[in-house]
């Protein structure tokens, strides 16, 4: 005779502190689209850390072209940059690993785990706008 | 991608400037000035003409001249080892260096002019056009090869100083040009011309030592008031082509 004990168990899902940025060559800046699914994507200053978000969770991310910071103009996903490696696109970073997402501007995360706790999901945006006279004040990347 | 400079571009410390595969940067007669900080050429060096101050990196231009036109004094304008057609100048210039990677590796589709410049020096580069002075002080002339051309021409200069430098199948026409000026011509070679040395106009040079003349109509002829002291050269054939005021 076999008796199986079969056990069901509940726990809360686990709450995450994620982040959603704009990198501008290594600084933050301009707006960033979130929003938890299904709901859709609304415009927040970045940094932006997500409230009330927990595993299990998707997310709607935005990254917003032709955004004008500091005098630049940032885009996503054009293609002016001739370098394929610099392309627009969405990563995950965490502990300064980088995981690609998307070359899309807008797109739904797959579903959240605890992993991501302490990750952000990161707009890397690009720019022509460049110093062609004068003295350069930050980084710069033609 | 193109990048049009449309002034100088300065990188200050603590700033790094980044330029990715396949951008081509117009410097449009300007540079791209270092001042502690840092360029990165991810896609390689874009052959560019280095400004340097006792060795160290001061920017990167993209032409010789306009890197002339901005050094200052003790700077070296530094070329690499590839062909460059243009002529430069040095204009009203003190103490400006302008440095080949060799005779044979760097190489300048045209010559170079010094006009009332003092302590300027050129050195180690292949040229298809005559050194031109005009009323300069101090100029250094040193390793170089000039093909097909007049090596120098010397208008009322003082002190110039050509040293180890080849010139080679000049025609009809003179190696060392002098109309007046005061110099040197030392351990140099100047073959294959109507004349190797030609003095005028109260020039006075010093031809020697070690000069080698070869197969030259005239291998020194001083005229008009100028003077040459030739000491240990080998002459084109004996007796010696030499003419004029010459010792």
């Amino acid at each position: 005779m076999t008796l199986n004990l079969d056990v069901y168990y509940k726990y809360p899902a686990a709450q995450l502190s994620i982040i959603v940025r704009n990198d501008l060559h290594g600084k933050d800046g301009g707006n960033v689209g979130v929003g938890i699914y299904p709901a859709a994507a609304t415009s927040h200053p970045s940094p932006y850390t997500v409230p009330n978000v927990y595993e299990t969770q998707r997310l709607n991310l935005a990254a917003y072209d032709n955004q004008t910071v500091n005098g630049k103009v940032w885009f996503f996903n054009d293609t002016e940059y001739p370098d394929p490696n610099r392309q627009s696109k969405w990563q995950r970073v965490k502990l300064d690993l980088h995981t690609f997402l998307s070359e899309n501007a807008l797109f739904t995360t797959n579903s959240l785990t605890t992993d991501d706790n302490g990750a952000s999901f990161t707009a890397y945006l690009e720019t022509t706008s460049f110093t062609t006279s004068g003295t350069l004040s930050e980084n710069e990347t033609w | 991608m193109d990048v049009t400079l449309t002034g100088n571009v300065t990188v200050p410390s603590g700033i790094t400037l980044t330029v990715t595969p396949g951008v081509n940067i117009n410097f449009n007669g300007y540079g791209i000035l270092l001042d502690g900080g840092t360029v990165n050429f991810e896609g390689g060096d874009p052959n560019c003409v280095y400004l340097k101050r006792s060795g160290t990196l001061n920017g990167y231009f993209g032409a010789i001249q306009p890197a002339i036109n901005y050094a200052g004094s003790g700077q070296t304008v530094e070329l690499q080892a590839r062909t460059y057609n243009e002529s430069p100048s040095f204009s009203s210039k003190s103490n400006v260096t302008l440095l080949g990677q060799g005779e044979g590796s760097t190489t300048l589709n045209g010559g170079i002019s010094v006009i009332n410049s003092s302590y300027i020096t050129v050195s180690n580069l292949t040229m298809s056009g005559a050194l031109s002075l005009n009323n300069n002080d101090h100029t250094w002339f040193s390793n170089a090869t000039v093909t097909g051309s007049t090596l120098a021409n010397d208008y009322g200069g003082t002190v110039n100083e050509l040293y180890r430098v080849t010139a080679s199948n000049i025609g009809a026409s003179f190696g060392l040009n002098a109309y007046g000026g005061t110099g040197d011509l030392i351990e140099s070679s100047i073959s294959n011309g109507d004349c190797a040395v030609y003095l005028s106009n109260d020039a006075s040079y010093n031809i020697g030592t070690n000069n080698t003349f070869c197969s030259n109509g005239a291998d020194i002829d001083a005229e008009n008031g100028a003077y040459a002291y030739a000491i240990s050269n080998t002459y084109s054939r004996s007796p010696y082509p030499v003419y004029g005021n010459v010792f």
